[in-house]
């Protein structure tokens, strides 16, 4: 295996490989040692040659297996390394980094908030960066932008601040959990961006435009749909008949044919119907389709509830506590539709969670209230051990 | 059936003839997104043509196995058929095993292509890839979360059904030359019995044994492509193939395919099948379902039923039966069909059922009374997959709650010294695949199937299954001693879910007893008891007083029987968890395994017959994704009373 004390870069240009097809540029860290600030230097100097040659951007797949980075050489690593992605990258994916290296890189991410990425096999990385070109296709703008953007939110209910300078950025495809205790001001937080609260100072930017002054059926219309933590469903209709409901805002049509059922209504009837059967058998509710809603059991319900949010096609979901009061099997069979809601149809979920282990294990990203403020944003992980959280949650020692 | 099918001695000949003579009639119905879609028969050959042609597109040939995992669709018969027109041989697996036992049959057979309904059966065939070489196709129906998937082994459905149209239209003879290269005696599917004991044996069936069991019984009953039938068995099983496959292939009737699992009470309602299949498991579950809301009623309505369902056990059965009742009753259970009988059939889904059968296992003739009093038509017949299915059928108006009935036209019948049941006809399997050995010990050299059921001829000639020969023991003091027979009469009890019953070679006979969930939790609820789950409700007294009390009338019953009376259940214990065959503790196809479950119990069959008032117990249990975990329990275990016996035996 190559050292770096061979002359500066020579010899690394073997180890880059440009894949046009997938926009990717791999890069072949293995076997190879990093000891001073000069080799990282050399070796990226020849990457950042070749790569600006190109005269655009890629994504880059770098392979760490037996790579050894030494703390001397650590920092202008991972500077370089930053600097490369901003100068000419779209985003990382990384394989096979040993215990060490995966630390260090995840310590740079959260202080410079970016994705780690990191993979255990070449082909889970390349599912992964194929995911991340998917999303950016869809969202046809540079993930460096935000999808939703909360800036500087405060709200006060007379003297009760709710919320204080609260903001924090939501990536498109993103499933973001707000944590907090009690009080935190969580639900402020989901009915001021869903426009049923109006903040009394702050914005929210969403798709690059000002949404700030919207109402609630204006948000809702621009593709945010929300469920309730204590169920908001109509108790004496059906389950079919409540997720209807959800389809009302799109449901166009004058009184006159609707009345008599004729042909532009019974037509619009069926369209809706046929989206409204789809979302049931996404989370298989067929059962209890013509049972009035009030006599579902409470887990039966909220599944319910979901599946309105879905019948109206949403961008952005707001969950509020979905998993409330439901046993250990319940929360997994609702922790796995949250996940197929994201995968299959790309929504970005926002959800407000008690269960930590629910927190943790399926979102992306963790934003944590208290009293009103953030004091902590961040990766599952990240917001693990951080002191401010574990002492928010615990109260002092 | 009036029309000639002489000379269609294979499946796929079938479907051409009903594509021709009745192109327009409905083959296939399916409910999706709330409404049922038909496929007519041109159009499932349509299906069956375009994905045989991607199939032999694909590499499939003559004498190839393609497993097939997944519900009932219309895509799991179309891929039967399309495999058989290539004469290649389908292996349906059940849907609920885990891949662990999926490993053997794919191996055993040599499986080469495999259809898979969705992401939870193409996962388990992933888990045993490794394991299986010879597998190189794996197809799947339901492209849910199957974004991500990209190995080269997948493909989905609809992609081999656009290859198939594809290669049909570059070579349109291709199909019809390899349909009409079949023949009676090829085969037509390989059925895996889950066995109650032992590695499971693929049973090997060609197009002829199946054609003419399904013809025999299709004219016996009078059949016709104006029925219609509920599929919702396990495509696995071979019951399911027969009245969902072979016997419309061979009458041209419609299938329907429910929703699914939770919805097929209510899809049955929709569809009003007149010809059913259940098997004794599922006419108690419904029983139950009935037995319960039945005492949700107020006091008159409980009144009325009662008085009502005396009648109907009365007069009933023997008005089914076509016999002479007096006058006043008639009336008496016309009034009963227009406020009680029809309605419970229509909330069954059964009103327009002519013929229902029963098979699988010894059905409580209670039970059998009970459907048959209110006017559906239930009858019971015997077979197994090594026939064919049908071997006896009960015929309209010799319908016996305790017998099997005579055997059905072409079959042969005699019993050895030992009661066991030998049986020769068309529909007997060719070979166990790949198992010299165990079809030289299931065949003898005169071509009698040994069937290893115990039983005997009734004075009418009628067939009489009491056990299997294996099972039938005997006590110390020689009564005969006959688990399952025990077992069934406590299982008619709503309470009682499922019983073992230990005796051979012992003084006195004890069980195991596991309750049924829904009737004993409304049950309790009704009496403020108060309980956290299965295991704490199975150990409380009053639920412990509740068997005591079911067993103690079967002792009563079986006191009555002069062979039985000193097989009656001295002590009895509930156990902490249900019996389940992912625990490998039922056959998938819930028949108790009962050489595993002595092993397993072990202690608490010792603590049964060493007189112990308790036992501790701990035991292995397997999660549904295949985890396991430990469960233990204080068991208590009780006496029961026994009846003095009534008679001497003879």
């Amino acid at each position: 295996m190559q050292a770096a004390t061979a002359p500066p870069g020579q010899g690394f240009g073997k180890r880059l490989v440009f894949h046009e097809s997938m926009e990717t540029v791999e890069v072949d860290f293995s076997g190879m040692t990093f000891t001073t600030a000069a080799e990282v230097d050399a070796v990226y100097d020849e990457i950042d040659r070749r790569a600006t040659a190109t005269g655009r951007r890629w994504y880059f797949l770098v392979i760490y297996t037996d790579c050894v980075i030494t703390p001397e050489a650590w920092p202008e690593f991972a500077n370089r390394g930053k600097k490369a992605n901003i100068d000419y990258g779209l985003g990382s994916v990384r394989v096979g980094a040993s215990a060490a290296t995966r630390t260090a890189i995840r310590e740079d991410a959260s202080r410079a908030m970016f994705r780690a990425n990191l993979f255990e096999t070449r082909d889970q990385a390349l599912f992964a960066l194929a995911e991340m070109r998917k999303r950016r296709a869809f969202a046809g703008t540079e993930t460096a932008d935000a999808y939703l953007r909360v800036e500087d939110v405060h709200l006060s209910f007379g003297g009760v601040k709710a919320l204080a300078n609260v903001g924090f950025t939501i990536n498109r495809g993103e499933i973001s959990s707000i944590i907090g205790p009690n009080g935190a001001g969580k639900s402020s937080m989901l009915n001021v961006i869903s426009g049923c609260y109006r903040a009394n100072r702050g914005k929210i930017v969403f798709e690059g435009k000002d949404r700030t002054h919207l109402r609630a059926d204006e948000v809702a219309r621009l593709g945010f749909a929300r469920t309730f933590q204590n169920i908001a469903l109509f108790k004496g209709m059906s389950t079919l008949d409540n997720i209807m409901t959800g389809r009302s805002y799109m449901m166009k049509g004058n009184f006159l044919t609707d009345a008599l059922y004729l042909g532009p209504a019974r037509r619009e009837e069926i369209r809706h119907r046929e989206r409204v059967e789809q979302v049931i058998d996404f989370l298989e509710i067929q059962a209890i389709r013509k049972t009035p809603v009030g006599k579902l059991p409470y887990g039966l319900q909220k599944r319910v509830e979901l599946a309105r949010a879905l019948a109206m096609e949403p961008r952005v979901l707001l969950l509020d506590e979905p998993m409330a009061g439901m046993n250990r099997e319940e929360k997994e069979d609702m922790a796995r539709f949250v996940l197929s809601v994201n995968d299959e149809l790309g929504t970005t979920i926002i959800l407000i969670e008690h269960d930590m282990g629910v927190v943790m294990d399926i979102s992306t990203h963790v934003i944590v209230l208290d009293h009103g403020e953030k004091i902590a944003e961040g990766t599952a992980d990240e917001i693990r051990a951080d002191p401010l959280v574990i002492r928010a949650y615990l109260g002092e020692a | 059936m009036s029309e000639d099918l002489s000379g269609l001695d294979t499946f796929p000949k079938l479907l051409v003839h009903h594509a021709k003579v009745r192109g327009d009639r409905p083959a296939i119905r399916e409910k999706d997104l709330g409404i049922w879609q038909t496929w007519t028969w041109t159009e499932f050959a349509d299906e069956v043509r375009a994905l045989a042609c991607g199939l032999a597109a694909q590499g499939f040939k003559r004498g190839d196995h393609l497993a097939l995992v997944g519900d009932n669709r219309p895509r799991v018969y179309a891929t039967v058929c399309a495999a058989q027109c290539l004469g290649g041989i389908p292996v349906p697996l059940y849907q609920d095993a885990v891949a662990a036992e999926m490993a053997f049959p794919i191996q055993n057979a040599e499986i080469t292509h495999a259809v898979a309904e969705d992401q939870e059966q193409v996962d388990k065939l992933l888990e045993i890839l490794p394991t299986c070489p010879t597998l190189a196709h794996i197809y799947y129906d339901d492209p849910r979360g199957m974004r991500h998937y990209a190995q080269p082994v997948l493909m989905s459905y609809d992609k081999l059904l656009a290859l198939g149209h594809e290669s049909h239209r570059r070579d349109p003879a291709f199909l019809e030359t390899e349909i009409a290269k079949g023949s009676g005696a090829d085969t037509a599917a390989m059925f895996f019995t889950s066995g109650t004991t032992g590695v499971p044996k693929g049973v090997v069936l060609t197009h002829h044994a199946l054609i003419d069991r399904a013809m025999a019984a299709a004219q016996m009953e009078g059949l016709t492509d104006r029925d219609v039938v509920l599929a919702y068995l396990p495509p696995a099983w071979i019951g399911q193939n027969i009245f969902s496959y072979a016997q419309p292939f061979v009458t041209g009737y419609c299938i329907c395919c429910p929703e699914s699992a939770a919805t097929v009470m209510t899809d049955m309602r929709e569809v009003g099948p007149t010809y059913y299949f259940a098997p004794p498991r599922v006419l108690e579950a419904l029983l139950t379902q009935v037995s319960i809301r039945i005492q949700d009623l107020w006091w008159g309505g409980r009144k009325a039923y009662d008085y009502f369902m005396g009648v109907a056990s009365r007069v009933g059965g023997p008005i089914l039966d076509g016999q002479a009742v007096p006058l006043q009753d008639r009336l008496l259970y016309t009034l009963g069909n227009i406020f009680l009988y029809g309605p419970l059939r229509n909330v069954l889904g059964m009103s327009r059922v002519r013929v229902a059968y029963t098979a699988g296992e010894a059905i409580g003739p209670d039970l059998f009374k009970f459907f048959r009093s209110i006017g559906i038509n239930l009858k019971q017949l015997y077979g197994s997959t090594e026939t064919s299915v049908f071997v006896c059928i009960q015929p309209n108006g010799q319908v016996k709650p305790d017998t099997v009935g005579p055997a059905v036209k072409g079959v042969e019948l005699k019993f050895t010294p030992q009661r066991e049941l030998l049986i020769r006809s068309p529909g007997l399997f060719k070979e166990y695949y790949k198992n010299p050995q165990a079809t030289a010990e299931a065949k003898d050299a005169d071509g009698w199937f040994h069937t290893g059921d115990a039983g005997y001829f009734d004075p009418a000639g009628h067939v009489k299954i009491i056990d299997r020969v294996k099972d039938v023991g005997q006590l110390r003091d020689g009564t005969l001693f006959a688990p399952k027979y025990l077992e069934n009469k406590l299982k008619f009890f709503p309470y009682i879910k499922e019983a073992v019953a230990f005796g051979d070679k012992r003084d006195t006979v004890c069980a195991f007893v596991n309750i049924d969930m829904d009737a004993v939790a409304n049950w309790a609820e009704k009496r403020n008891l108060a309980y956290s789950g299965y295991t704490d409700l199975a150990q409380q007294e009053p639920v412990a007083a509740l068997i005591r009390e079911c067993i103690e009338k079967v002792n009563a019953d079986l006191a009555r029987e002069p062979e039985l009376a000193n097989s009656q259940i001295h002590r009895f214990l509930v156990l902490h968890k249900e019996l389940d065959a992912d625990d490998g503790e039922l056959t998938r196809t819930r028949k108790v395994r009962r050489g595993y479950i002595a092993e397993k119990y072990a202690p608490l069959i010792d603590a049964l017959y060493g007189g112990k008032r308790e036992c501790h117990i701990e035991t292995q249990v397997r999660f549904e994704d295949g985890r396991t975990g430990m469960i233990s329990a204080d068991l208590r275990i009780l006496d029961a009373t026994v009846a003095v016996p009534l008679a001497k035996a003879a």
